[in-house]
């Protein structure tokens, strides 16, 4: 049991090391008592993995036969007694053959001769207001348009006015991101933290078939700190200003964590639960530019990853993160495709052990407007064998260690005055 | 715990809180799904027909130690089993760990599970309902607040596509920071770990109960829009939720119970409320369940919000101890092909009316048998 002496000596004397301990190794690390979260509300949101590929799709997937996936989002206004407004960004991380008008590819293979696979980077808003406590849920393929309680949308329970229109993704197929901002009527950042955001990515057999998937996560929330300018072209501030950068904050969020960690089965490992496993890492920068996304295409930012066993055994690879990163974990260091798997540091043949932690640090680049902090999450891939359907998957937010110090940036774009239509 | 065992683990707590400052790793803050924290609980643990997979790594560069707890949290007769089964784990630095529940951990270098073998994990019964909770300590056995924990689980069960379920869902574990000290994870009320069995949820030793869960769900019974919009008609969805007392009593093994209520919203901001929701050493049911007298079916929209917290008494103050959880969603196609979708509950701290997610202070017992 406690006793007083016990707890009161050992306090003193450990408070006394502690300190002696903190001026010692200085304050490189910092403490900060705010940091991004995925399990609190917060004023801006992220949602890293959203993918879409419908029968109405271009291509079309086959019906019946084909495998249709969706997202559904839920949005979620917590403060009970105000309403709010969001905006909200499709950060759309498709390739097109040629030029951003060119159909949608994944290599240059699937475009004509001559034509590249392109990468580009597109971005579509859209704005909503959310009654107190209004929580709405629409499909990323379809958005939503009205909004329950909007005036020309009334139900039964509606006291306050929602508004604005949630507009579908600007393409199907579609993978990219949603990022989601507390603002004011003026579109000016809240230091207000009313915002959760939830997904599940969704697949299906068009028609029935054989396989129905679903993975959900939540959305990785920054909560605001304290206001900034009132000037459009000023960015958000994750942290604080990026190292060089000569701008000033718009309003200053929870920082980007310094590692993100990732427990995960090694890919091809038969586990516990039956079949095999598969992990995909979905990466995207903390610092974006929303309003001139050329100018995100030339922000890398270099994933540094530190790969255990539970043999207490460590390897190291790195990426790249452009924009937006979507890639099984064996694809990272060695070709796509299955026949280098074998080769990778996270196939667990190379590992020996079946599960292991991966330990994810963006590495700082040239000191600019954009900062180098990473965000994202895993889904696993569940199949009988190796190469066989996959018949199940997961998805769960990484863990965070630590903050960085170097803040990141949002730019924004400004919105569009009058009604938006989808 | 004696004085000089006390002071000890405090001594060593406060030299590894220093160590794991340098390293950018004492970040964590009030209970959390992801950041590491010195007391891990996995809200939903199952050996059914599903099985469970645990997962628990050391984040820091030393060796950490944890001592955990199984609690079954089956009824028999509508009396809660509270069989408490406990084990400890030793892991060397930013060491992962695996097992499956169905079969533990043996310590053997040389059986099919490679790595270094935490220690012996026991396999948990057939039927099995319920949740573990691992508690962060010194090589003595008294709690540390060194936050160096993280925990996944996957639960699920696989058999390919020739017959047979196919469903695997994943969920953080909700870590508790040990404070530390006044600029550590709670703020400047905190503290040291005074080392001893009482581990007290107050943001002075660990960090307190968070006042209330968010919990968002599709219409209990509904259909899925996904599975609808690609012809895959006829789906349900239903959500399955586990809930265990924010406060253990694991040194006279008597199960907390605490009383709940929910007030919901859906889309065109209909509210409803259900209460009592009595949580008696674990919950968990699905959302269909007579308990919550259907109002997770909505009758208007597909989506609603709920807010799930202790009955308020006298003056609004909480008369029991806050939940923690997670929420396991399965969607049925017409096919009859399925899979689960875990989601971590988000915290409610906003204390003032409606949402009143007021913080409470609780504690979690060890056993002094050591």
């Amino acid at each position: 049991m406690r006793t007083d002496n016990a707890k009161g000596s050992a306090t003193r004397l450990s408070t006394a090391i502690l300190a002696a301990s903190l001026i010692l190794l200085g304050s490189a690390a910092g403490v900060s008592a705010q940091v991004s979260s995925s399990d609190t509300p917060a004023g801006y949101v992220v949602l890293p993995k959203v993918v879409v590929h419908t029968t109405g799709g271009d291509p079309a997937v086959a019906n019946p036969g084909g495998t249709a996936i969706d997202t559904i989002i839920q949005i979620t206004n917590v403060n009970q007694a105000e309403e709010i407004t969001v905006d909200c960004w499709w950060v759309n991380a498709n390739k097109h053959c040629g030029t951003d008008t060119g159909a949608i590819c994944t290599t240059a293979a699937d475009c004509s001769p001559g034509l590249q696979c392109v990468q580009g980077w597109a971005v579509l808003d859209f704005q909503v207001m959310l009654t107190p406590g209004q929580p709405i849920g629409f499909l990323a393929s379809s958005g939503l348009n009205p909004v329950p309680c909007d005036p020309i949308f009334p139900g039964p329970g509606c006291i306050g006015t929602a508004g604005g229109a949630v507009r579908p993704v600007p393409e199907d197929p579609f993978q990219g991101e949603l990022k989601c901002l507390q603002v004011d009527e003026n579109d000016i950042p809240v230091v207000q933290n009313d915002l959760k955001i939830e997904a599940t990515i969704v697949s299906t057999t068009v028609g029935g078939g054989t396989s129905t998937t679903a993975a959900a996560y939540n959305g990785v929330g920054f909560e605001a700190l304290s206001a900034g300018t009132e000037a459009p072209d000023d960015p958000i501030c994750l942290g604080g200003l990026p190292l060089g950068s000569t701008a000033s904050c718009a309003g200053t969020y929870a920082p980007c964590p310094s590692v993100l960690h990732l427990e995960h089965f090694f890919d091809g490992a038969p586990t516990e639960l039956g079949g095999v496993v598969s992990t995909d890492l979905t990466l995207v920068p903390c610092s974006e530019n929303l309003g001139e996304p050329s100018e995100q295409a030339n922000l890398s930012v270099t994933a540094n990853m530190l790969v255990y066993n539970e043999f207490e055994q460590r390897l190291s690879t790195n990426t790249r993160v452009q924009c937006y990163q979507a890639t099984r974990l064996v694809d990272i260091d060695t070709p796509p495709g299955a026949a280098g798997d074998v080769f990778s540091v996270f196939w667990f043949g190379v590992q020996g052990t079946l599960t292991g932690q991966t330990r994810i640090r963006g590495i700082q680049g040239p000191q600019g407007e954009l900062g180098y902090g990473l965000t994202g999450v895993a889904c696993e891939s569940y199949s009988a064998s190796i190469g066989s359907p996959v018949v199940a998957k997961t998805a769960s937010n990484l863990q965070h260690v630590g903050f960085r110090e170097g803040g990141d940036a949002v730019f924004r774009t400004e919105f569009p005055a009058g009604p938006q239509v989808p | 715990m004696s004085t000089v065992k006390g002071m000890r683990a405090g001594v060593m707590a406060s030299i590894l809180a220093g160590v794991a400052l340098a390293a950018g790793i004492a970040q964590a803050q009030n209970f959390s799904t992801e950041r590491p924290g010195s007391i891990l609980i996995f809200p939903k643990v199952v050996n059914t027909d599903v099985n469970t997979v645990i997962q628990i790594t050391n984040t820091a560069n030393i060796v950490t130690y944890a001592h955990c707890f199984y609690v079954n949290g089956a009824s028999v007769n509508g009396q809660p089993l509270w069989q408490v089964t406990d084990f400890e784990l030793a892991l060397t630095r930013q060491q992962p760990t695996h097992w499956g529940v169905g079969t533990g951990r043996a310590v053997n270098p040389l059986d099919a599970t490679r790595g270094i073998d935490p220690g012996l994990v026991p396999p948990l019964p057939p039927g099995f309902t319920g949740y573990l909770v691992c508690v962060e300590t010194a090589v003595d056995g008294g709690p540390t607040s060194i936050n160096s924990l993280i925990g996944v689980a996957t639960v699920g069960t696989i058999n390919g596509t020739g017959g047979g379920a196919n469903a695997v869902s994943k969920y953080n574990a909700v870590g508790i920071p040990g404070c530390g000290d006044a600029q550590g994870a709670c703020g400047p009320t905190g503290s040291a770990n005074d080392g001893d069995n009482i581990l007290s949820l107050d943001n002075v030793e660990y960090a307190a109960c968070p006042g209330g869960l968010y919990l968002n769900f599709e219409s209990e019974g509904g259909s899925d829009p996904a599975l609808v919009s690609a012809g895959n008609t006829a789906s349900t969805v239903s959500t399955n939720l586990s809930l265990v007392p924010c406060g253990i009593d694991f040194e006279n093994l008597i199960p907390e119970t605490t009383t709940l209520s929910a007030q919901l919203r859906d889309e065109f901001e209909t509210p409803s409320s259900i209460f009592p929701i009595d949580v008696d050493c674990y919950f968990e049911a699905p959302l269909s369940a007579p308990v919550f007298s259907g109002v997770f079916t909505l009758g208007s929209g597909t989506f609603g919000n709920a807010i799930l917290r202790p009955v308020l008494g006298t003056g609004g103050v909480p008369v029991g101890v806050p939940v923690v959880g997670v929420a396991n969603v399965l969607r049925t196609a017409d096919d009859g092909s399925q899979d689960t979708a875990a989601t971590n509950l988000h915290f409610c701290t906003d204390e003032d009316a409606p949402a009143s997610c007021v913080t409470v202070n609780s504690e979690i017992r060890l056993p002094t048998f050591q």
